[in-house]
């Protein structure tokens, strides 16, 4: 297996790639929920909720406690995943009911495609980092450039992830604007 | 077979594919092409500096507000941007240079493929003749560049099965492509988070501004 830098690099393409065939008008609502939920999780994460609930469901279960890593990126990616299937099945923000036209709509749903494939695939590397890759999601070492980017995911580009409430609100704004 | 007469088939229909993008496109829109891609080659060849300089103060700018520069105190913005180093030096300058030239011609070539330029298109014979010229221009100007992924192709692998040389290409410019996207990480990693915030925030409302208040009116 190569790099995990290159799953990223794959899986944040594919997105940009559904996003050029839905189009911005659709991926544009999508970006607003997948920020708002790197917001939520980046304070939860901050307040060390996620752990304190995967010790609460390990109790519960009667799992391990020494395997409480696992348990929280469980939680978390099970949370996240959800949220992306529900944005992306469900019917969300649509800022308009129809595609825009030509390249500059191609352009603009690719970018916007980009985005919340970053916001998706960055954050659950974040969380897999964090809770030590576990379930053996990485082979060996991190690549420079992987230590480099770790700095420059969803969750820690910014002083604090809630800051994604910002671009997020003035998206949700410009969306309510006639 | 001889290798020239390969060769000349394969120009020939290298020229005939952009004779027939001439003949799709127009006169106007191709003639406008061959212009700005001449026209630019050769500014930015001889003016690039100024471009370069220009791309630089933006970075020491960048630095400056990054530094509180706007509100802070002016000593420790001033040492900021004089300690801040040149985004363009002199070893990534004429790829720099390269990549300006490139996003105008793609630009000028996506706004001149719009239909409202195909009412221009009468006539076609000039049309295809332009397109030609500018795919003999573009030869000129990119097979230098593209030669140096090629030549890494090595000529025995070609010989043996065609197919490998595909092969070869494909690896070589998924290489590339994975060596720019890390070396890209040099250039991104001093702009501070505000900075990060203010792009994504702009880009989002740019594309978004035009839809607003669209989603409930019936199509």
């Amino acid at each position: 297996m190569g790099p995990i830098e290159v799953l990223f690099y794959t899986v944040v393409l594919i997105f940009g790639f559904i996003g050029m065939v839905r189009g911005s008008n659709r991926e544009l609502g999508n970006s607003i929920i997948l920020m708002y939920v790197v917001a939520i999780l980046g304070i939860a994460d901050e307040r060390g909720w996620s752990e304190r609930s995967a010790q609460q469901i390990s109790s519960i279960f009667g799992a391990d406690v020494a395997r409480i890593n696992e348990a929280a990126f469980i939680l978390l990616a099970i949370i996240f995943i959800v949220v992306i299937v529900v944005t992306y099945q469900g019917k969300t923000f649509d800022f308009s009911n129809s595609k825009a036209d030509g390249c500059l709509g191609l352009a603009s749903g690719f970018a916007i495609g980009i985005l919340n494939g970053y916001l998706i695939a960055g954050t659950l590397w974040y969380y897999a980092d964090k809770y030590q890759y576990p379930f053996n999601l990485l082979s060996g070492a991190l690549t420079p450039t992987g230590q480099a980017m770790i700095a420059f995911l969803p969750a820690t580009i910014f002083p604090n992830a809630s800051y994604w409430a910002i671009p997020a609100t003035i998206l949700m704004i410009v969306r309510v604007i006639r | 077979m001889t290798t020239e007469t390969q060769v000349l088939i394969a120009f020939i229909l290298y020229l005939i594919f952009f004779g027939w993008v001439g003949a799709r496109r127009g006169v106007w829109p191709e003639a406008v092409l061959l212009l700005v891609t001449v026209g630019f080659w050769v500014l930015l060849q001889e003016r690039g500096t100024i471009i370069v300089r220009l791309t630089n103060f933006a970075g020491k700018f960048l630095v400056l507000v990054g530094s509180g520069g706007l509100s802070g105190s002016a000593e420790d913005a001033l040492q900021a941007v004089q300690a801040a180093p040149n985004v363009i030096t002199n070893d990534n300058e004429a790829g720099f240079l390269f990549l300006v030239w490139a996003v105008i011609v793609l630009i000028t070539f996506i706004v001149g493929s719009d239909k409202r330029w195909s009412k221009y298109n009468k006539n076609t014979g000039l049309a295809i003749v332009l397109g030609v010229i500018n795919g003999i221009v573009f030869a000129a100007l990119l097979l230098p560049v593209l030669g140096r992924l090629l030549e890494t192709t090595p000529a025995v692998a070609v010989e043996d099965a065609p197919l490998n040389a595909l092969f070869l290409l494909v690896s070589g410019l998924w290489d590339l492509l994975y060596r720019t996207f890390q070396s890209l990480w040099t250039w991104v990693q001093p702009a501070p988070p505000s900075v990060w915030l203010l792009i994504i925030t702009i880009l989002l409302v740019l594309i978004a501004w035009p839809m607003r208040g669209a989603a409930g009116k019936k199509k």
